[in-house]
């Protein structure tokens, strides 16, 4: 009985010690920051919301694999090298949709179509 | 001496009447002297004092006289003209009031003939419709003789065969009038059943079993029910033998009832405590079976009065989804192709569609989302959403997930943690975009984990069990 208090909270220590999939951060007010953009000045916004999250430290960035732990959700790449386009780098923008190729190899359709219609 | 007294009496009387008859001569006398010269005085007097006595007189009574006469004449001018006013008023009234009814006449006038005119036209289309649909009959059927010659001269449709040469393989054909006027190559026409109900049937397979089920089984819905045959004596003592022989057979068993009481108990407990594994009934069986990793959420079907609730909800769900494991497209690309192709929604999407979407976007499961609410009425404090999810395999066509969310947040507590102030949203903004998310992590929190995370396929319990969620939650303060 006196130890009981004790493994309850190393339970809960347990519990709490866990660590989300994904760090999202700002990316649901970027997104929405870009569906009520009206001037250029709002998708810069976005933009910085979107490179907090996708352009990590480039220590992290080695660690990171397709089969570990990825930190960078699905579809964030995409949506910032879109972004990229509409502000004129397409070389950047290239990498990023190479990236996302790399990290989810399921895009491949999607992102090869999209570069057709983008005329990349 | 009193006689002499009376006597003296009345002649005093007399003389002071006459003497008061000269003083108001005398009055008259000075008012006329004034405008007259004064000549002579004694004989003249008297004579211009009677004569203007009596002009006195007369030009009073004259004036008094046409004083009267000129009040009537005012009067009955007065009345004159009174008169003629009402009767022009009068006139001017029935002036108008014939004015409006002619112009009301008109009107009639006018609408009739519109409505007559198009009457006609409508008989005139309808005769149309009716020569054509006989035409057509005619021609199918072959019947030759009821073509006329006189329809020639209002350029209507014929009915002619057409050769079946021409429209072996080939949706359209055009036919020129040589064509039609040679004899002797022509044959009769043969209705082909089309196969259109198959492409554009979107009812999913496992509704469609279900109907070819019961179509076999339509004999059943049609046939009557026999009615019941009234017994007869004898066969009312032979049902309550056959009843008495069931009793006779169930005092046999009951007495070896207490035996098997014993073994049924022993089976349940042991059953109960050690169950055999049977492949029930699992909740996303089809999730299981058909294991989707991509997943495409269509641009949702906004019903709500909020404008901005189909990309507050896109987003979420998109991040809620890949919280769990999948991997969800990107939410801008298809708001995107939602501003440039209207018809990327759930709203216009077919399942005929469907599978094209898979090939395109290399999508394993599509998911339709309509909402139907999403706003905070002034009487409460609560904002109140609902929304319907569908998910559906883009091979089988099946549904893998389907959900009917009534979401009630009514808490001061924030429903968002973490807010960028850099972005500069209202805070009404972003208070929705809380509750969107609380309403994504309930409405998706009992579906089964992607393959990138780590209870994938881990989560499926062997022995499931029946159990009631309910979805629709009031979140209160305790």
């Amino acid at each position: 009985m006196k130890k009981l208090p004790l493994l309850i909270i190393l339970t809960v220590l347990c519990a709490a010690c866990q660590k989300p999939l994904y760090k999202y951060k700002s990316y649901d007010e970027a997104a929405f920051k870009y569906s009520t953009a009206a001037d250029a000045k709002d998708i810069k916004k976005a933009l910085k919301g979107y490179k907090a999250i996708v352009e990590t430290d480039k220590k992290k960035s080695k660690k990171q694999d397709s089969k570990t732990k990825n930190r960078i959700p699905p579809g964030l790449c995409a949506d910032y090298a879109y972004l990229l386009l509409m502000q004129g780098d397409t070389t950047k923008a290239l990498t990023f949709f190479d990236k996302e190729t790399h990290l989810y190899p399921e895009s491949s359709v999607y992102v090869n179509n999209l570069k057709k219609q983008l005329g990349l | 001496m009193k006689k002499y007294y009376i006597y003296i009496l009345l002649a005093v009387f007399l003389i002071a009447g006459c003497s008061s008859s000269k003083q108001k001569l005398n009055k008259v006398e000075p008012q006329m002297s004034k405008l007259q010269t004064s000549k002579s005085e004694t004989a003249d007097k008297t004579d211009q004092t009677k004569q203007e006595k009596g002009l006195v007189q007369t030009d009073q009574k004259q004036l008094q006289q046409l004083k009267a006469q000129a009040d009537k004449q005012a009067k009955q001018k007065k009345k004159e003209e009174a008169k003629k006013k009402k009767q022009q008023e009068k006139e001017s009234l029935e002036k108008k009031k014939q004015q409006d009814k002619e112009k009301k006449l008109k009107q009639k006038q006018q609408d009739d003939l519109i409505k007559n005119a198009e009457k006609e036209e409508k008989k005139r289309i309808e005769e149309e419709r009716r020569k054509e649909r006989e035409e057509l009959l005619n021609s199918i059927k072959g019947n030759k003789n009821q073509t006329d010659d006189s329809d020639y001269q209002d350029d209507v449709k014929k009915t002619v065969n057409v050769p079946v040469d021409t429209l072996i393989g080939k949706d359209s054909v055009q036919i020129s009038l040589e064509d039609l006027l040679e004899d002797g190559k022509t044959d009769t026409l043969e209705i082909v059943k089309y196969d259109k109900e198959e492409e554009d049937d979107t009812t999913p397979s496992f509704l469609k079993k279900a109907t070819s089920l019961r179509k076999k089984n339509k004999t059943a819905d049609t046939v009557k029910a026999e009615p019941e045959k009234e017994l007869t004596p004898m066969d009312k003592i032979i049902s309550m033998m056959d009843g008495d022989a069931n009793a006779s057979s169930s005092a046999k068993a009951s007495n070896g009832k207490n035996k098997t009481k014993k073994s049924n108990f022993i089976k349940k407990t042991w059953n109960e405590m050690f169950p055999k594994h049977v492949d029930r009934d699992i909740p996303y069986a089809n999730i299981y079976k058909e294991e989707p990793k991509n997943i495409l959420i269509l641009y949702p079907w906004n019903r709500s009065d909020y404008d901005k609730a189909s990309d507050m909800l896109l987003i979420m769900a998109s991040k809620e989804l890949g919280k769990k494991g999948y991997y969800v497209y990107s939410a801008v690309s298809s708001m995107e192709t939602h501003k440039n192709d209207s018809t990327f929604s759930s709203r216009y999407t077919k399942l005929s569609d469907i599978k094209n979407l898979g090939k395109k976007y290399g999508a394993d499961a599509v998911m339709s989302v309509t909402v139907f609410r999403f706003d905070n009425p002034y009487w409460s404090s609560a904002t109140k959403a609902v929304a319907h999810y569908t998910l559906i395999s883009t091979k089988t066509l099946d549904t893998l997930f389907y959900r009917q969310v009534e979401f009630n947040y009514d808490t001061p507590i924030p429903p968002k943690e973490y807010h960028d102030k850099d972005m500069e949203l209202d805070e009404e903004q972003v208070y929705d975009l809380g509750v969107m998310e609380q309403m994504q992590i309930y409405a998706f929190r009992d579906i089964p984990y992607g393959p990138y995370h780590k209870k994938y396929k881990k989560d499926r319990k062997k022995f499931s069990n029946e159990r009631e969620v309910k979805y629709k939650i009031n979140v209160r303060p305790s």
